[in-house]
């Protein structure tokens, strides 16, 4: 290696070594984004073994237990002032929409998500702007 | 009354398929649990062959599917209440939407032509029309509401409407469930404005409240429909600002009202622009893409009025909400007509509140963005369309306002746009020294105006390749004892080693080197470090043999990657661009290692 390579390599290696700065906030990050990967699970019904049933009752009650164990958590003291704030506000959503969440698993062939029709509505609004040259839809 | 369950059995009994049985709940309501007006639906629904489509649906809540049990109960009512007087309660009575006491009964009696002796009808109607439930309280039969009050005249049926609506509101404590009979009430009395003004009461309670506290479908109302258009503009705009605030901090979609609250805002005239104010306080810290435009709200003000008479200039004034308003509106201001419009804004606030705004922390960047958002305007015409004369009286034209009102700083802003205007206008350099000479002649004791005056010439000096004078004035500036305008101090600094740079290159490269400390002590300084290790390896790769070229460019590569990691954005649900990023720095950094060990790239 050369070196002006070396020096180079050096700098790089040395300016994304910086990056340690960012370590406690990207662990608390981590930790906060898994809140919201274990909702999504829960309610996704992605848990359901063969035979266990996915309706409005098992997965309220699911949610519901998984809730009370948050809350304790904002409590007991194991998180930092800013992850304790961030729970509160998650579990206060999360309470908000309990209703609407747990809504659709009774009801044969409803759609969890909306997530279908955006996709259609994207292709059509894509199609639209493709054939009309305008970039927004709504002009 | 029928229960659900009975209100199945009823469906199967008449051979519904299965799959309607379902809907046994929603008949159940529709039909307000009664069992002839449950059976009536039932019927109509097998007569359809038990279709249940958007057609069907219409026709229920429409009424269409009762109509004939509509014209049974009238005429049983005719044959049952002889009395007109009577009759003619119970259709005021079936405008009732909760328990009602005699009370209640009293007022819709008395709404003209009045019935007399309304206890007395009661007496008559109890039983089959109307049932007492156990606590001196009345209710109306499902049937009779069914009628609602359409063999009413329009006008007694607004009328009760609206006094059902005002008695329940002053009953005292009045509940979420309560606002919403009110609500229906004040509509159903044409009172569109009173239904607003309500619902805007609600709302700013729910704001300040708790999220946890359950809207009870409150939050519904006018979310997903344009408001009525008989309800006053200025009413609309305050209630959406509010919906905006409301439903955003609830995690509740927003798009149609941010649609709507722009669509309005453009109808704004004097008798609204106090809600447009309002509205804009709601909205200002959502990050949506609403606009109400403050400046607006300035050019309307010597007529605006709250809709109680007094003067929005002095409800402005005593809310302190002058400053604030000011400065927003900075951001609208990009022809010289709205420049001369925010300066009018300025010269017509009242001097204590002028002081304020003079003294707020915004008023340094704010004086700067006002005076150069005209010009870059005309900069991004193609140069053949550029109108500097225009730009120039309207600069010329804030600083001697600037100046008439005691504001040095806009003042001095005004002028070193002026000094760039007149640059850009190809104007001899002689021109731009006269007028800075000229307006350094002026005393201030702050001496953020030296320095933008100083500074502003010694680069209009650097521009014409006068680069000693460049260098005099720009050292001039940068010794004030000032540190504001950070990026303008930067800018000096990096003109000031050019101008220096032939004659002096040890010294340039100590105002280079403080230049860069500098930045780097500003935020997003990784992004500049690696664009500048990135643009190093771009110059270097052409010089190169072959053999250090290419790895070179694998060098080049690796800072590419940690530009986009460092840039990342847009990421799918569920992922996050922070969390991505660390990851990809990490795999740069352990590939980086491997290259180190290695010994080439």
């Amino acid at each position: 290696m050369s070196l002006r390579c070396a020096q180079k390599l050096a700098r790089l290696w040395a300016i994304v070594a910086e990056r340690v700065a960012w370590e406690q906030p990207l662990v608390q990050l981590k930790r906060m984004r898994q809140w919201v990967l274990d909702a999504e699970y829960m309610l996704s019904g992605r848990w359901a073994q063969t035979g266990d049933v996915v309706s409005n009752a098992t997965v309220g009650e699911r949610l519901d237990a998984w809730r009370q164990e948050l809350a304790k958590q904002s409590t007991d003291g194991t998180l930092s002032e800013l992850e304790q704030a961030c729970l509160t506000e998650f579990l206060q959503i999360l309470a908000n929409l309990r209703p609407h969440l747990v809504q659709c698993y009774d009801q044969q062939d409803f759609p969890r998500t909306n997530n279908e029709l955006e996709r259609s509505i994207r292709a059509l609004k894509m199609q639209y702007r493709r054939v009309s040259g305008r970039k927004n839809w709504n002009s | 009354m029928f229960t659900v369950a009975e209100t199945s059995d009823l469906l199967s009994a008449a051979g519904a398929p299965e799959a309607l049985l379902t809907e046994s709940q929603f008949i159940h309501s529709l039909g307000l649990g009664h069992p002839l007006i449950i059976a009536e639906l039932v019927e109509y629904l097998r007569t359809q062959e038990w279709s249940f489509d958007a057609q069907i649906l219409t026709a229920l809540f429409s009424g269409e599917a009762t109509a004939e049990l509509n014209e049974n109960t009238v005429r049983r009512l005719l044959q049952t209440v002889e009395d007109e007087q009577s009759r003619n309660l119970l259709y005021r009575l079936a405008l009732m939407l909760h328990a009602f006491s005699l009370d209640d009964v009293r007022a819709v009696a008395e709404v003209t032509p009045e019935v007399d002796r309304p206890r007395e009808h009661m007496a008559t109607l109890q039983g089959r029309w109307v049932s007492r439930d156990g606590r001196e309280r009345y209710l109306i039969s499902p049937l009779t509401r069914k009628l609602g009050g359409e063999d009413l005249p329009a006008s007694t049926r607004k009328v009760c409407n609206r006094i059902l609506g005002d008695r329940l509101l002053k009953k005292g404590q009045v509940d979420l469930v309560d606002v919403q009979s009110i609500l229906a009430y004040y509509l159903n009395a044409d009172e569109e404005n009173r239904a607003g003004m309500l619902l805007i009461r609600v709302l700013t309670d729910l704001l300040k409240a708790d999220n946890t506290i359950d809207d009870l479908g409150i939050l519904t109302w006018w979310a997903s429909t344009p408001l009525p258009a008989a309800m006053p503009l200025g009413t609309r705009l305050y209630l959406r600002g509010l919906q905006i605030a409301v439903r955003q901090q609830r995690g509740l979609d927003v798009a149609l009202l941010v649609r709507d609250i722009n669509a309005l805002s453009e109808r704004v005239t004097a008798d609204e622009a106090w809600a447009l104010i309002a509205s804009w306080a709601f909205v200002k810290k959502t990050a949506l893409p609403v606009k109400l435009s403050p400046l607006t709200v300035f050019s309307l003000l010597p007529q605006a009025h709250l809709p109680g008479g007094e003067s929005l200039m002095d409800a402005m004034g005593r809310e302190d909400m002058y400053a604030e308003l000011l400065w927003a509106s900075v951001l609208d201001v990009e022809t010289p007509e709205q420049l001369g419009m925010w300066m009018s804004a300025l010269e017509q606030i009242p001097a204590t509140q002028r002081q304020a705004a003079i003294r707020m922390s915004h008023a340094e960047l704010g004086c700067m963005l006002v005076a150069d958002r005209v010009m870059r305007q005309v900069q991004k015409q193609p140069h053949a369309q550029q109108q500097w004369g225009t730009a120039e009286t309207a600069l010329r034209d804030l600083a001697n306002r600037a100046a008439a009102v005691g504001f040095d700083l806009l003042w001095a802003c005004a002028i070193r746009t002026l000094m760039m205007i007149l640059t850009e206008a190809k104007r001899p350099i002689d021109q731009v020294v006269a007028l800075a000479e000229t307006s350094l002649t002026t005393p201030s004791e702050d001496p953020r105006v030296r320095f933008l005056l100083l500074e502003c010439l010694g680069r209009q000096y650097l521009a014409a390749g006068r680069d000693q004078d460049a260098a005099q004035w720009l050292q001039r500036a940068l010794t004030l004892p000032t540190s504001a305008y950070p990026g303008t101090h930067l800018h000096a600094r990096l003109c000031l080693s050019k101008a220096i740079g032939a004659t002096n290159p040890s010294e340039a490269i100590r105002y280079a080197r403080e230049t860069v400390q500098f930045a780097e002590e500003a935020p997003e300084q990784l992004q500049r470090k690696v664009k500048g290790v990135h643009q190093q390896l771009s110059r270097d790769i052409p010089k190169a043999s072959a053999a250090e070229a290419e790895q070179l460019s694998v060098l080049a590569d690796y800072a590419t990657g940690v530009l986009s990691a460092l840039n990342r954005d847009g990421t799918a649900p569920f992922d996050f661009a922070a969390v991505r990023a660390g990851e990809d720095l990490d795999e740069v950094a352990q590939s980086l290692e491997r290259l180190a060990k290695k010994g080439e790239p």
